[in-house]
C-alpha cells in the first residue's frame, strides 16, 4: 500500500518546523552575566575536582605517615 | 603496681590520615576551591590536578603548626597562590616569553558595562580560560580570589600582599580588562 504523499508532506513539513523551532529556542537560551565575578562563579560551580586528585593524595598521606613510622621505630630500636 | 602490657604497634589498626576527622573535612570543604584556583590560575588541567594534590600535602605536613590565625581556607589559598606563582615562575625563566603588559590593558576598550554572554555552559569555562590567560598574571590571581564570596577584600589584599583600598583600584582595571578580552574572544 503506497503511502498518501500529502500526509507524507505534511508530515515532513512539521518535522521542519519541529527543527527550526528547536534552534530557536536553543539560540534564545543561554547564560548572561551581570558581573564578571557573577560569571566566575557560575563557571566554578560546574567544575568538579577530579577523583583521582583524593586517591593520589591519599596514598601520598600512606606513604607519609608509613616513612613517619619506620623513623619512630629506628630511634626506639623497634 | 604491676604496670599494663605494652601494646604491639604493629597490631594497632592504625587510623589513617584520611579518617582522622579534621584534614579530611578541610579537604572536603575547601578542595573544590583550590582546584578552580590553580585550574584557572595556570590555565591547565593537569598541572592543576598535580598542584592540588601538592598543596593539600603541603597543607598536612604543616597542619599541626596551624594556629588559625588565619581562616582555614585563608591559609589554603596562600599555600597554593605560592605554589602556583613559582611554577608560572620557573615557565617563565625557562620558555623566556614576556607576559601580557599590564599598560596594554591600561588602555583597554571594553563595553565594561555590557553583560557577559555565553551560549552554554561548556563554552563558559572555555572563554573564561582564554580571557584570563590574555591577562597579566595579578590580574587574573585578583579576579580569582575576588569572585570566591567567603573572602574579605581584606582578605584577598592579605593574600597579594597590598592594601584593600590598592584591591578595590586595581579590580576595577581588572575587570576592565577581562570584560575585554572576553568579548573578543566570542
Amino acid at each position: 500500500m503506497n503511502p498518501d504523499p500529502k500526509k507524507l508532506q505534511q508530515q515532513q513539513r512539521h518535522q521542519e518546523e519541529a527543527a527550526l523551532a528547536h534552534q530557536a529556542a536553543h539560540r534564545q537560551t543561554g547564560l548572561e552575566f551581570a558581573s564578571v565575578e557573577e560569571a566566575f562563579r557560575h563557571d566554578a560551580a560546574q567544575v568538579q575536582v577530579p577523583a583521582s586528585v583524593e586517591k593520589r593524595l591519599i596514598r601520598s598521606l600512606d606513604r607519609e605517615s608509613a616513612s613517619d613510622s619506620s623513623w619512630w621505630r629506628k630511634l626506639f630500636g623497634s | 603496681m604491676d604496670q599494663p602490657p605494652a601494646t604491639d604497634p604493629d597490631l594497632e589498626p592504625k587510623p589513617t590520615h584520611w579518617s582522622c576527622g579534621d584534614f579530611e573535612v578541610a579537604y572536603r570543604e575547601h578542595s573544590r576551591s583550590i582546584y578552580y584556583l590553580a585550574l584557572r590560575y595556570l590555565g591547565n588541567e593537569s598541572q592543576a590536578e598535580d598542584a592540588t594534590h601538592d598543596v593539600f600535602l603541603k597543607a598536612f605536613r604543616k597542619f599541626r603548626e596551624f594556629r588559625g590565625d588565619s581562616a582555614l581556607r585563608t591559609w589554603l589559598y596562600r599555600i597554593t597562590i605560592n605554589h602556583c606563582q613559582n611554577l608560572l615562575q620557573s615557565w617563565h625563566q625557562r620558555n623566556m616569553t614576556g607576559g601580557s603588559d599590564e599598560l596594554v590593558w591600561e588602555s583597554a576598550v571594553s563595553p565594561v558595562d555590557s553583560p557577559l554572554r555565553v551560549l552554554e555552559g561548556k563554552e563558559l569555562g572555555e572563554r573564561i580560560q582564554n580571557a584570563l590567560d590574555a591577562l597579566p598574571p595579578e590580574y587574573r590571581l585578583l579576579l580569582l580570589l575576588v569572585a570566591d564570596e567567603r573572602l574579605s577584600y581584606e582578605e584577598v589584599a592579605s593574600l597579594t600582599d597590598q592594601t584593600a583600598d590598592a584591591v578595590r583600584g586595581k579590580l576595577h582595571r581588572a575587570r576592565k580588562a577581562f570584560s575585554a578580552a572576553f568579548h573578543a574572544s566570542a
